[in-house]
């Protein structure tokens, strides 16, 4: 026991090595991290009397409560953002676990030097040590804030214990669903091949916590996972001890339990047979006679030069084979959903608006925002040939220029012609649609060659498609909501005063288009530097 | 008489305190077929990577196809490249991602199509072209590979390690199309561990340790050589006890110099 317990921190410890490298080549990744760390941890410490950083109620705050004894409402809501923590920390892990590109490379050696159990143990302590990393600054700043607000010392190490239970078990929770789904998955070669597709509607509902948290906390706040709010609150209140030593206990034999289920899960979904890929498209060639012309082999080579036709088909074909690249492009949908329902009741000349920039969005959230991880091994073929990163950013674009336009266009009208019903409107609408899309389009391309994701670690091990990086979404969408901003104001401006002139809000969108613009073109030109001065293997 | 098609003088690469490449000058004539030889980690797969305009040298300068190498746009027409891994697209077929290749090196729909055929057929490949790369074998992944770097019969070919995971008849094919590109005038510039394969293709033999180029000529003179120096008459020296002798641990290279025996 002592032995494999050895082992496991020892594989543990070298994939918290791996990693620290991998940051030390990747500094942008410590600034994003860094980033959503100051976040969260402004999230967790909330409001401080004389410091108006965050107005919502935190640690702080639950503290004063807990010392004035009666926590009450304060427990249910803070009961609330403890369950909306475990199931986003769940989800992620998950997500991870089902991904585990960097998983890949080293597997096959470890299961043939350490028991599955081992491994497992190692993987799962690997796994909670970098969540535990993520979230010991907002921990510590959290046992600090509650300290102060509940003057109780012994709250606030209670509170770093709770923090600690919390990720420990959401990230085994998220570590042996993963583990399932991959085992689930193996039965069939479309769920394993489309697995993080099939995970997306998750992603969502992650997403989603974010948008509707309000009503999500009531929820999750009701359930046990809630209960780790509890243990700090009773150090300070000497209230709900039971439900406090319980969320406790639960995640000791919890841990044990999902540890030995993991294990069981793991050999199946590693070293199980599984099912053939679906690999085959045809039992004959695919025939080079074959060449019946498609509309976009009508366009003329003066416009769309051979090179960059043969990129767009290759984009599309991949696409089609491998749809986990399109996995965030349904996100804009989620959310134009939530705030779409809120909007249609509050500001619903704003739908128009608010469907064309998700509409754009979405098209740009795709294989585009990930252009040098998807080309991966294969970029000494692109750096290799004539002109090739020219056409190979401007096949990316057009790739999803082409089929995004026309249905954002299209929304967009039905959408301006349901608020208005006026023509003029209407066209206008469709013209910035239409121009916002490939804009925004062009922003993406440029995000993801600043911001790559390959399938394994290094560009020669990435063979496929895939999803881009998170941080190169959030990097997205952040520029899509700096440039939203000049006629999201204006709306904003003209629902709450009938004094602002409708020429306003003409005048905002035609700065968010000069905006969009002005960054696609930018974006454009860098993605194409990058791709020509990228050194290969460097 | 017509410029070399690969000509390197002083060509250096260094990564921070690491010099990977140094101080390289050769030059290649047209139509060879240069065996490139070295220990792991002596710097063949860099040397490769900034004849191919993949990475830039630090120091020193090089002409592939008569372009100097900095320039990517001028060398690229001229050149066809197989790295270790087969730059391929998992998702695509076979037969599409040759396509896909002709298409970006703009060739006419007809000749891509002639080619693809006649090359699929000659490797084995026709009846497997639809099938998805992601289920290839190595093998097969490798045969893509070739056939892409040479689909556009350029005027140097780059290959590096093209006979890995090959099975015996896909080796034999692969020498055997080696030895056809030479005889086309093609300049192929290869790089393999199996020195059996450089003794049967190779004009000239290019031995890197350390970085530097520490052995060149025919593989005859090269045995020739060894089998002077060696002090107990051994007459059957191969290319393979020459390659031992001159990477051999701890030996410094500058011992080698004397190595280089003109073709």
């Amino acid at each position: 026991m002592k032995r494999a317990l050895e082992r496991a921190i020892r594989i543990a410890r070298i994939e918290a090595v791996r990693h620290a490298r991998q940051q030390r080549e990747q500094p942008w990744r410590v600034f994003f991290e860094l980033f959503l760390v100051v976040f969260v941890t402004v999230v967790v410490v909330g409001r401080i009397p004389g410091v108006g950083l965050y107005p919502e109620p935190g640690a702080y705050h639950y503290g004063q409560v807990a010392a004035s004894g009666s926590p009450g409402a304060a427990l249910d809501t803070a009961r609330g953002f403890v369950g909306i923590v475990f199931v986003i920390v769940t989800l992620v892990t998950m997500l991870w676990t089902m991904k585990a590109q960097d998983w890949r490379e080293q597997a096959d050696g470890l299961l043939t030097t350490v028991p599955i159990p081992t491994l497992v143990a190692g993987d799962l302590l690997s796994k909670i040590l970098k969540v535990g990393r993520f979230l010991s600054v907002a921990s510590l700043a959290g046992a600090i804030a509650f300290a102060s607000g509940s003057e109780s010392v012994l709250g606030g190490v209670l509170f770093v214990l709770a923090a600690f239970a919390l990720a420990a078990t959401a990230t085994a929770v998220g570590y042996t669903a993963g583990l399932a789904g991959l085992a689930l998955a193996s039965y069939s070669p479309f769920v394993r091949e489309h697995r993080v597709l099939v995970g997306s509607p998750l992603v969502a509902l992650y997403f989603g916590l974010f948008v509707g948290s309000r009503r999500a906390s009531a929820l999750l706040g009701g359930l046990p996972i809630g209960w780790y709010a509890d243990i700090p609150m009773a150090a300070a209140t000497g209230t709900g001890v039971t439900t406090a030593i319980a969320a406790l206990l639960g995640t000791t034999l919890g841990g044990v339990s999902l540890w030995w289920t993991s294990a069981r899960l793991a050999e199946r979904a590693w070293l199980g047979d599984g099912v053939a890929p679906a690999s085959v498209e045809s039992s004959a060639r695919s025939p080079t006679t074959d060449q019946s012309p498609t509309l976009l082999d009508r366009i003329p080579t003066t416009w769309l030069s051979r090179p960059t036709r043969a990129v767009i088909y290759a984009v599309w074909r991949r696409i089609v084979r491998a749809p986990q690249a399109l996995l965030y492009v349904f996100l804009p949908f989620v959310l134009l959903l939530v705030i779409g329902i809120e909007l249609a009741a509050t500001a619903p000349e704003s739908i128009p608006v608010l469907v064309a920039i998700y509409g754009a969005g979405a098209v740009g959230a795709g294989a585009t925002l990930n252009p040098i991880g998807n080309e991966g091994r294969s970029l000494p073929v692109t750096m290799t040939t004539p002109g090739g990163p020219r056409h190979l950013v401007r096949g990316y674009v057009l790739s999803a220029a082409l089929v995004g336009v026309l249905p954002v266009v299209a929304l967009v009208a039905l959408a301006t012609l349901g608020v208005t019903a006026s023509p003029v409107a209407t066209v206008a609408m469709g013209l910035f649609a239409a121009i916002l899309t490939v804009a925004f389009v062009a922003v993406s391309v440029g995000i993801g060659a600043w911001l790559p994701e390959f399938d394994g670690l290094r560009p020669a091990d990435s063979a496929g498609l895939t999803t881009p990086h998170v941080y190169a979404v959030f990097a997205y969408s952040l520029a899509l909501a700096l440039a939203s901003v000049p006629v999201l104001g204006a709306i904003l401006l003209q629902s709450a005063s009938a004094n602002i002139a409708p020429l306003a809000v003409v005048s905002g969108g035609v700065v968010t288009l000069g905006l969009s613009t002005l960054a696609g073109g930018l974006s454009y030109r860098y993605a194409v530097r990058t791709f020509e001065s990228h050194q290969y293997g460097e | 008489m017509s410029p070399p098609a690969i000509e390197a003088t002083d060509l250096t690469k260094r990564y921070g305190d690491t010099t990977a490449v140094d101080g390289l000058s050769l030059s290649i004539p047209q139509g060879d077929v240069y065996g490139f030889l070295g220990p792991n980690g002596a710097g063949k797969t860099t040397t490769m990577r900034m004849f191919t305009t993949l990475t830039k040298p630090t120091a020193g300068e090089a002409r592939v196809a008569g372009q100097p190498i900095t320039e990517r746009d001028s060398v690229t027409p001229h050149i066809g490249y197989l790295p270790e891994e087969p730059p391929l697209y998992g998702e695509l077929t076979g037969c599409e991602q040759l396509e896909y290749v002709a298409g970006l090196r703009d060739m006419p729909d007809d000749v891509a199509t002639e080619r693809i055929d006649r090359l699929l057929e000659r490797f084995d490949l026709a009846t497997d072209a639809g099938k998805r790369i992601d289920a290839y074998s190595k093998g097969m992944r490798q045969k893509v590979g070739v056939i892409q770097a040479v689909l556009h019969e350029p005027d140097v070919v780059f290959l590096d390690e093209p006979t890995s995971g090959l099975d015996p008849r896909a080796a034999r094919t692969m020498r055997e199309t080696i030895a056809d590109l030479a005889s086309r005038e093609m300049t192929v510039f290869l790089s393999t561990h199996i020195l059996p394969v450089v003794d049967d293709l190779a004009d000239t033999v290019g031995v890197l340790y350390d970085g530097r180029l520490v052995a060149e000529g025919t593989p005859n003179g090269l045995k020739a050589r060894a089998q002077a120096e060696r002090a107990d008459g051994e007459d059957d020296e191969s290319l393979e006890d020459v390659f031992l002798d001159i990477t051999r641990d701890g030996e410094a290279p500058d011992e080698h110099e004397s190595s280089r025996t003109p073709t």
